[in-house]
């Protein structure tokens, strides 16, 4: 494999782990908010959070399977190296 | 003259003069002679002391056109038993009514006994309020009535001018019991009459229990308020201060007001040799406890909740409150509060810590664990921080990572030609000779460099902290055109290590920062210039998409010697999550 193809190669699996941490920080910070929300909130709002967070999980999985794909392929530049 | 014949002051106008319609008796007349007399009709008005001392005058007959009685006119006609009206059908004026009330009607005639007084009393007039009001208001000589009805001149009086006053109040037989005390009361409060209206004297009174027949009881135990208001009044009410009174609710049967009034009177003898202020402060303290205490039916507050909120009080947290002073109100209170033992515990947390040496804890702020009420989707978001910590880890094995970060010293000599290692200008005998004096100056900047894993300086950045903003701006980053060319995983590993080091150091400013200023939440980084690691600077992921184009110009302080690129847009290399 060529250098600049290489460079590319580990050029995309650095966007696409800063991509991953940028959503899952930005998630773990409303997690943190609906979390502050929750200990004061009545019974309706308490579900609106609930549902919320559900959403969040929905969209963790798909980072968390993202994270993995990408951790693959680090681990496959590395070997190539 | 014979002594005790009939006198008829029409016959005799060498004994009565008469000015304009008022009558008096003359300079020479004697007056233990006078035993019956009549006065004339066209007479409007009796003379002060008109018949003062005739001790033996017996019967008076009034016309129809007197209005007036002269201030104790009567006073000492001991054996006066009957005042007859000449004409009852006619215009009695507006004092006569008054005798009706007094005396008994017989054959047409009005007749006051030696025995009315006691049976008068107080009960006709208290039984018509709104006779007294309206007969009363011109009627001066109230001391003659007083002796027959002892009844107090200064007491009828008061309410005659006081509509307010409620009848059940006055037919409660107000001077059966408490008379001494409202005298006591009102002679003491007349010391005020200034600033104490009259309306919040009768409330007082009746606030005291001073109306009240039966003393106030409570709890099974009978408190005479009169008797502590009496007390309280005599020993402290000339001490207590103007904007005390005026600030006190007297009106107020419950609530804070009344717990108030209570606390005062049920302490008085802990209260009485204090300082004036003392009053004034326990006043405050509960007003304090009050306002910041109160349910949302304040006015209703009762004593227990108030007392809740001062256990509170005397937390951990406010022991910076700890004072001689409110330590000695925490004792007052304490022992006024039934809950003895809440109390007792407060005043040895008080006493405890009164010198108010707390120790410092290890870390300046509280660290707690605290439960997340979500637990999974908080491992979830571990478990993807961990993945990506693993193949960060990875990319900087591939990268290479051989750099390290340093944070040069100020007396380090090296800042003056740090451009000649890093092909930059920032040397003395270069442009930028600012640059590397300011690092060596100016406290809020100080260059950053990187070293090689030969311990050789080959990058540089200038790092500005504006401390009392909480931002930072690194700038000016330059790399060895060398070590750029040697590999071309240089470049981005040399700029991870500088975002590496400016977290560190944020981390750490933080952590040694005071109340003084605030934390650092940002630091920024030129994008356009002499920056060799531009490239890297417009790529970088996370902050850039947040500050894109950001002008700090507008937030930046001059600093001499030193202006970085503020008036050019900038990036963000680390912030605060």
């Amino acid at each position: 494999m060529e250098d600049k193809q290489f460079v590319e190669l580990y050029e995309k699996v650095v966007d696409e782990q800063n991509d991953i941490m940028e959503k899952t920080s930005a998630i773990k910070k409303q997690v943190q908010d609906l979390e502050k929300q929750y200990q004061d909130a009545d019974q309706t709002k308490k579900q609106e959070i609930v549902e919320k967070l559900e959403q969040l999980d929905s969209v963790l999985e798909d980072l968390e399977q993202r994270s993995i794909k990408n951790a693959k392929r680090a681990n496959k530049l590395k070997s190539l190296k | 003259m014979e002594k005790g014949c009939c006198l008829k002051v029409n016959s005799a106008d060498d004994i009565f003069e008469i000015k304009g319609k008022k009558l008096s008796l003359k300079f020479d007349v004697r007056k233990k002679d006078l035993v019956k007399v009549v006065i004339p009709e066209g007479v409007t008005e009796l003379d002060e002391f008109c018949f003062y001392d005739c001790e033996n005058l017996e019967k008076i007959e009034l016309p129809s056109s007197l209005i007036r009685f002269g201030r104790q006119c009567f006073r000492g006609c001991t054996k006066l038993s009957e005042i007859s009206l000449v004409n009852t059908d006619g215009n009695l004026g507006e004092v006569l009514p008054l005798f009706f009330l007094f005396a008994r009607k017989k054959d047409g005639r009005f007749y006051l006994s030696k025995e009315l007084g006691s049976q008068l009393n107080n009960l006709i007039i208290f039984d018509h309020p709104r006779l007294i009001e309206s007969y009363l208001k011109n009627f001066d000589d109230f001391r003659y009535i007083q002796t027959l009805q002892n009844i107090d001149p200064e007491l009828v009086k008061y309410y005659g001018d006081v509509k307010k006053v409620p009848t059940q109040v006055i037919t409660n037989k107000i001077l059966s019991k408490n008379l001494k005390n409202y005298k006591l009361l009102k002679k003491k409060i007349y010391y005020l009459n200034d600033y104490v209206y009259r309306d919040n004297f009768i409330t007082l009174c009746k606030l005291l229990g001073v109306f009240e027949t039966k003393p106030f009881v409570k709890k099974n135990k009978k408190i005479d308020y009169a008797q502590k208001a009496r007390e309280f009044i005599k020993e402290n009410i000339r001490k207590y201060s103007k904007r005390c009174l005026s600030n006190f609710d007297f009106k107020a049967t419950k609530g804070f007001q009344r717990e108030f009034a209570d606390f005062l009177y049920k302490n008085f003898d802990i209260l009485k040799d204090k300082p004036i202020n003392f009053i004034k402060m326990c006043y405050e303290m509960f007003e304090e406890v009050q306002k910041s205490h109160t349910t949302s039916k304040g006015s209703c507050r009762q004593l227990a909740p108030t007392m809740d909120f001062f256990e509170k009080y005397f937390d951990r947290n406010k022991f910076i409150h700890v004072t001689p002073a409110n330590q000695h109100i925490s004792d007052v209170i304490g022992k006024y509060y039934s809950n003895q033992k809440i109390f007792d515990r407060a005043l040895k947390i008080v006493n405890k810590n009164k010198k108010n040496k707390i120790p410092k804890n290890i870390l300046p702020y509280d660290l707690k664990q605290t439960r997340s009420p979500f637990p999974k989707i908080n491992e979830k978001i571990h478990q993807i921080e961990s993945i990506n910590k693993n193949t960060l880890r990875t990319l900087s094995e591939i990268a290479d990572n051989k750099f390290t970060y340093e944070f040069l010293r100020k007396d380090d000599v090296l800042n003056l030609v740090l451009g000649k290692l890093c092909n930059c200008c920032a040397h003395l005998d270069g442009v930028g000779d600012g640059i590397a004096v300011a690092a060596m100056l100016n406290p809020s900047i100080q260059n950053l460099v990187v070293r090689d894993d030969k311990n050789e300086i080959v990058a540089k950045a200038t790092l500005y902290v504006n401390r009392k903003q909480g931002y930072g701006v690194c700038n000016s980053f330059q790399v060895n055109a060398n070590v750029l060319s040697q590999s071309i995983f240089n470049g981005k590993a040399i700029f991870n290590v500088f975002k590496q080091a400016l977290a560190e150091f944020a981390e750490q400013y933080n952590k040694t920062q005071t109340d003084l200023y605030p934390r650092l939440k940002i630091i920024n980084v030129g994008n356009s210039g002499f920056n060799d690691l531009s490239e890297y600077v417009s790529k970088d992921d996370i902050s850039q998409k947040l500050l894109k184009p950001f002008n700090f110009a507008k937030y930046s302080t001059f600093v001499p010697g030193y202006e970085g690129d503020a008036d050019r847009e900038q990036f963000t290399i680390w912030r605060e999550l």
